[in-house]
């Protein structure tokens, strides 16, 4: 109850005293609030298919998931697209199951469906009315073990690819952006590219590369298996177990382009200028560690400290206060391999890219000369803490929480052990991590001009 | 992704959000940054209203034909050929809200689920949407509703920011068409912090003029980018003519023009005339009994007081007659954006659930016809979609999709067909049966969490939509006709009035369009020529066009009635004047007393001395060279010199611009009639040297009102907009003694004259520039 504005004051000075004593014990305390337990179970099919269960009987929902190991940095050089063109494919017909029949027969049970394709894996998802598990188990094992394209649907399809790309990079304003700044950071792994891939590749594609990649990497070792909603768990097995043992795993391993980037020792600036956007920006992409590394967590941490909201430092220096950004943020891209932690300001009329990348620059410096504040870092964990909790209320988002951690992190009780992680950290754990990766020679710099009318 | 999400499809459409950046929006950009790696998943063609489901007829979907694939498969592989049945369904009831009035008229809906920590508080206040901005000024809702979180009577922005983030919450306001949202997220046993900040926020904004000047500048750089993008354009364009003449086709966030005009007085009228309790309705989802929301929302919303509301009587659109294609050019676009449609049904219109289900046959999902037949089938576009978006007091229908250049007028006339192909009533028996299963099957997926259900329940109360709306609603679709889905097809779908929003590089496909639909009436605009507070929806011409002998004729004739009114011929009797100033400066909403004694010898010389903060500054305009002279130093200041001349023209009103008409040395043209503070004015756009000046004339008294005209700012051009006022009799003459200088929207100088004198002695020592600094 608060009777006047000295009271709040005082509560407030007295929080900020809690929050900032809270911060020198350490954060283990039984008081501090936790996400739920996700209380999955996990089972392997005797031809490698890893299965996650997950119940959850609050509604008669149920979202499923099944998550292939191959993304985009799997592709071979001069076949950029292919991982997300073949996604595209996984609709178009199988040994039972005509082209787009997959679609609607979910649609049919009042479901919906979709997937997506990204750096290191291809997921399909579908989310419909629980009596229906058994036939989704269904539809997803056919395409698994036949999946079956003709060349009309093949090259149809491919042009749908094409409208994609133009409407996500070619036509959109700093659609551009991501492709350039990787393709300066990366020299070699993968990660050069983006998923979406090149035209000119797009149409070199062939029916016979989607039967390889097919065979090669549509196997059930190389696949799991996610369910999360309402339905019995034995049951759900048993049916994974009917559809899917009689497809056999892959004779070889699974292939991985084995192409870790060389160490970079120098910052490199590229200048681009492009005719669809109207402001100048500044991104900075750094090298750092892989997804769920010990060093991803001080570097998320550091995230919030520079981007979580609008009291975080970069909002607060260059958009708050300096008023020469209309939007600045630093983020990490963590992916299984190594990515870049992008670090960036979109810059108001009349101001430049390099003022924007020497303000951006001087916030992390910041972070790197003297550790953050009591209260400062509480925030930044506070927000992990209620990150962990309000993004994860939908079937759909358990399960993509347990698909990466199965996939990219081995182990889906990362689910469970994750927050842990972040909160062991101390103030001066973020500042060595920002000392360490925010340099220089880690460094490449994408500095944006608009075009000249 | 194989198909574009509608989610998507919205966030795709605020690539730069521009106005808030929380923590989980920095990560959701992050995707659409990192856009090709396609992430965030969610249903097509989602409906806007609710479509729930109470049992489902799984035995019947059994029977459904399954349709072969290719039957091949590959050795080694062992699959089950048949398609398996559903399971019985889980029984489903549309969850139950406890609600309750508080005395204020704020209605309050609890929806408790204990399974996360977590709640939601959702506040709907029906009376401030953007059908309830002014007229001419699109955009003060939408900045209303942005600035809450940006600084309260006892807050900060800083503060209200660090306190929700703090705590990893969000709180959000959006103005939408009929109503402002605000919205709160955090975990339960932050649950008290959120609500007083969100009360706060809500009852007690301060909207101080330096936060204004912040979100119009982020407001206005978003602007710039969203004109680049071609998406944007398409729907501003649709929105413009498809509502015409109602504000429901004002863009919410406003245009660039009224974004800058912008004062935070309008902001808190706005909000003192529109946030009412007695059109709120407030909703608790998550981790909260009932009780416990009720006393909560007493304890932070029961002081709100009620208003008094006029009803709300928007102007409705009136529906156009024949094809009317809207070109927007952009020549540097490698993709067509495509909008067809025209009005619809309001939200309580009983038709619009048999229209959900037509349209869901048409265009409602991946596997509808128009997806089917532009993307599917011919790979014309990565999605094809339409929907009905039913509001308040008016809706719209939209078919829309997107491609290359080259497809543009096939697409079009595709989509066009399918329409035309459905408004006949030519629906099968087993289409019928697809769209109602989907649209009942999807509600308990569409109502998984409480905020889903709480937003549903919110929906029907506010709009009026009978008790039973939200259970009864599967029921209600599969119970939809043939007949009845016939008949909403012969009503929307016919495609003899349309009208059809193309946005991409029109060189390419003008020619071939005009063969395919040659009845339509077509307009074409060049997009960086749009504007949408204007019925043509195109900015006012420029002096390089548009200049005629009537509309110079027309010029002549207000230019030369505001001189005769100001004093006629005996003003080139005036050689100079002497006068004293007084007033305020602005900036970022503090206030600074400022002085200035005129000297101005007409034409073209004036001497200003300027007291402004302790310093004493000269500024002077020797008719070739300009300077500024400080204690200290001297500063060249010629390159402003066409400001000079502007100001010296300007004084009193106009004097020194009369005495060039008078002598036929200025003319201007004639721009039409502006509204202006609310009164109607002549506009004239004068011709060199003021090219880029407007005047406005009262056409009364044919005295000037106000002025148009860019200056050099700290960072760029920047609009001015000057008024004059408290007009006297001076030597028989009219003199302005009070103006007033709007910089970009926001007041940057004040002043009145305390002192005048007409042709005084000149000191002409005053307009030789100094060699060197003036000595100390």
């Amino acid at each position: 109850m608060r009777t006047g504005s000295r009271f709040a004051i005082a509560v407030l000075f007295v929080a900020a005293l809690a929050a900032s004593l809270a911060g020198q014990e350490k954060r283990d305390k039984p008081e501090q609030l936790r996400p739920p337990k996700l209380n999955f179970t996990t089972h392997t099919l005797a031809n490698g298919l890893q299965v996650i269960l997950l119940e959850d009987h609050a509604a008669p929902v149920i979202n499923l998931q099944v998550w292939y190991h191959v993304g985009a940095k799997d592709e071979q050089p001069g076949h950029t697209g292919f991982a997300h063109l073949f996604e595209h494919l996984m609709f178009k017909g199988s040994a039972h199951v005509g082209p787009d029949e997959h679609s609607r027969i979910i649609e049919a049970a009042g479901g919906f469906d979709n997937a997506s394709t990204y750096d290191d894996y291809t997921n399909f998802f579908e989310t419909f009315p629980s009596n229906y598990l058994e036939r989704v188990l269904w539809l997803e094992a056919d395409r698994m073990g036949s999946l079956n394209v003709d060349e009309a649907n093949f090259k149809s399809e491919r042009e749908v690819v094409k409208e994609e790309r133009r409407v996500r990079v070619d036509n959109q304003p700093y659609g551009l952006l991501e492709e350039d700044l990787r393709a300066a950071a990366f020299t070699v792994h993968g990660y050069h590219h983006t998923a979406i891939g090149s035209m000119v590749d797009l149409d070199k594609a062939t029916i016979e590369d989607v039967r390889a990649f097919f065979n090669t990497f549509y196997k059930p070792n190389n696949a799991t298996l996610i369910i999360v909603g309402d339905f019995k768990s034995d049951e759900a097995l048993g049916w994974a177990e009917k559809y899917f043992e009689g497809i056999p795993a892959s004779a070889k391993p699974i292939p991985r382009i084995d192409k870790s980037e060389p160490t970079q020792t120098e910052e490199r600036v590229v200048n681009k200028s492009y005719s669809n956007t109207p402001l100048p920006a500044a991104v900075i992409g750094y090298k750092i560690p892989a997804r769920y590394a010990p060093d991803s967590y001080p570097l998320d941490l550091a995230s919030n400290i520079l981007a979580g909201g609008e009291s975080s430092r970069l909002y607060q220096t260059l958009v708050y206060k300096e008023q020469i950004a209309v939007q600045a943020a630093g983020f990490g891209n963590f992916t299984e391999d190594p990515n870049l932690f992008w670090a960036y300001a979109i810059m108001n009329q009349g101001h430049t890219a390099a003022e924007g990348q020497k303000a951006v620059v001087a916030v992390l410096d910041d972070l790197k000369t003297k550790p953050a504040e009591a209260r400062e870092f509480d925030k930044a964990e506070n927000q992990e803490i209620s990150g962990f909790i309000l993004g994860r209320n939908t079937d759909e988002e358990k399960a993509v929480a347990l698909g990466a951690a199965a996939v990219i992190g081995k182990d889906p009780d990362l689910v469970n052990t994750e927050l842990g992680h972040y909160l062991k950290l101390t103030p001066a754990d973020v500042q060595r991590a920002a000392a360490e990766y925010f340099v220089p020679q880690r460094a490449t710099v994408l500095l944006v001009k608009p075009a000249a009318q | 992704m194989k198909h574009l999400a509608e989610t998507e499809r919205i966030q795709i459409r605020r690539f730069i959000p521009g106005a808030t950046m929380k923590r989980f929006a920095v990560r959701q950009w992050l995707i659409l940054f990192a856009m090709v790696s396609l992430t965030g998943a969610a249903v097509f063609g989602q409906q806007t209203s609710a479509p729930p489901a109470e049992k489902h007829p799984a035995t019947q979907q059994d029977q459904k034909d399954q349709k072969d694939g290719t039957g091949v498969v590959p050795p080694g592989v062992k699959l089950v050929p048949q398609m398996p049945g559903s399971g019985a369904p889980t029984p489903y009831h549309f969850p139950s809200a406890a609600t309750k009035t508080l005395p204020n008229g704020l209605k309050v809906f609890v929806v408790s689920d204990r399974r996360e920590p977590s709640v939601a508080a959702r506040l709907i206040i029906f009376s401030a949407g953007g059908i309830d901005d002014p007229a001419g000024s699109p955009g003060v809702s939408q900045m209303t509703a942005n600035l809450l979180t940006q600084g309260t009577k006892r807050r900060s922005a800083q503060d209200i920011a660090d306190a929700i983030d703090f705590v990893g919450g969000q709180l959000t306001a959006q103005a939408g068409k009929d109503a402002t949202t605000v919205t709160l997220n955090v975990v339960k046993k932050d649950l008290n912090l959120g609500l007083d900040l969100m009360s706060d926020v809500v009852l007690h904004p301060a909207f101080k003029p330096e936060e204004l000047d912040r979100r119009r500048e982020q407001l206005l750089s978003s602007l710039a980018v969203q004109y680049s993008n071609p998406d944007y354009l398409a729907s501003l364009t649709f929105n413009h003519v498809v509502y015409s003449g109602s504000p429901y086709g004002w863009p919410i966030e406003g245009t660039p023009d009224t974004v800058k005009k912008l004062k935070s007085e309008d902001l808190a009228k706005f909000h003192d005339a529109h946030y009412a309790p007695n059109q709120g309705f407030l909703a608790f989802a998550g981790d909260i009994a009932p009780e416990e929301a009720f006393a909560l929302a007493e304890k932070y919303f029961g002081d709100w007081p009620k208003i008094d509301l006029p009803a709300a009587t928007p102007a409705v659109p009136a529906p156009i007659s024949g094809q009317h294609i809207w070109l927007i050019d952009k020549p540097d676009a490698v993709q067509t954006q495509i909008r067809v449609g025209k009005l619809g049904v309001r939200r309580a219109d009983p038709e619009l659930i048999p229209l959900q289900v037509t349209n869901r046959i048409f265009g409602g999902g991946y596997n509808s016809r128009l997806n089917t037949e532009v993307r599917v089938k011919k790979g014309l576009t990565y999605g094809a979609f339409s929907s009905f978006t039913p509001r308040r007091f008016a809706g719209s229908f939209t078919a829309g999709t997107f491609t290359r250049t080259a497809a543009t007028v096939e697409a079009t006339k595709l989509v066009v067909d399918l329409m035309a192909k459905i408004s006949s009533g030519d629906i099968t028996p087993k289409e019928l049966d697809f769209a109602r299963d989907y649209l009942a099957g999807v509600y308990p997926i569409e109502t998984e969490t409480a905020e889903q259900v709480a937003d549903r329940i919110l929906t029907a109360a506010a709009f009026e939509l009978p008790a039973d709306y939200n259970s009864t609603y599967p029921e209600r679709v599969r119970s939809v006709s043939a007949s009845e889905a016939k008949t909403a097809a012969q009503r929307y779908f016919t495609t003899k009035d349309l009208d059809i929003v193309l946005v991409g590089n029109t060189s390419q496909f003008r020619d071939e369009l005009k063969k395919e639909f040659p009845g339509a009436q077509l307009t074409e605009i060049p997009s960086d020529q749009l504007d949408a507070t204007r019925p043509d929806f195109r900015k006012p011409a420029q002096t390089s066009g548009g200049t005629t002998p009537e509309s110079l004729a027309r010029g002549k004739e207000i230019l030369l009635a505001g001189a005769k009114a100001a004093g006629g011929d005996a003003l080139t009797s005036i050689k100079g004047i002497a006068m004293n100033e007084s007033g305020s400066m602005f900036n970022q909403g503090s206030e600074a007393p400022i002085k200035v004694s005129w000297l101005v010898s007409y034409p073209d010389r004036s001497h200003g001395q300027v007291d402004f903060q302790g310093q004493t500054i000269m500024q002077v305009c020797d008719g070739k060279s300009a300077w500024l002279q400080f204690p200290d130093k001297v500063v060249d200041a010629t390159r402003f010199i066409a400001e000079f001349e502007r100001g010296i023209s300007m004084f009193g009103g106009g004097w020194g611009a009369y005495q060039r008409v008078l002598d036929g040395k200025l003319a201007g043209r004639f721009i039409g009639e502006e509204e202006i503070d609310g009164k109607k004015t002549e506009a004239v756009q004068l011709e060199a040297p003021f090219n880029s000046v407007k005047l406005y004339f009262d056409p009364t008294t044919h005295v000037l009102a106000a002025a148009h005209y860019q200056s050099e700012g700290q960072h760029g051009m920047v609009d001015n907009d000057q008024r004059w006022g408290d007009y006297r009799t001076l030597d028989g003459k009219q003199f302005a003694y009070t103006t007033t200088i709007y910089r970009d929207g926001a007041k940057f100088l004040e002043s009145h004259v305390e002192q005048v004198n007409l042709n005084p002695k000149i000191d002409e020592s005053l307009f030789v520039k100094p060699e060197a600094p003036a000595a100390k």
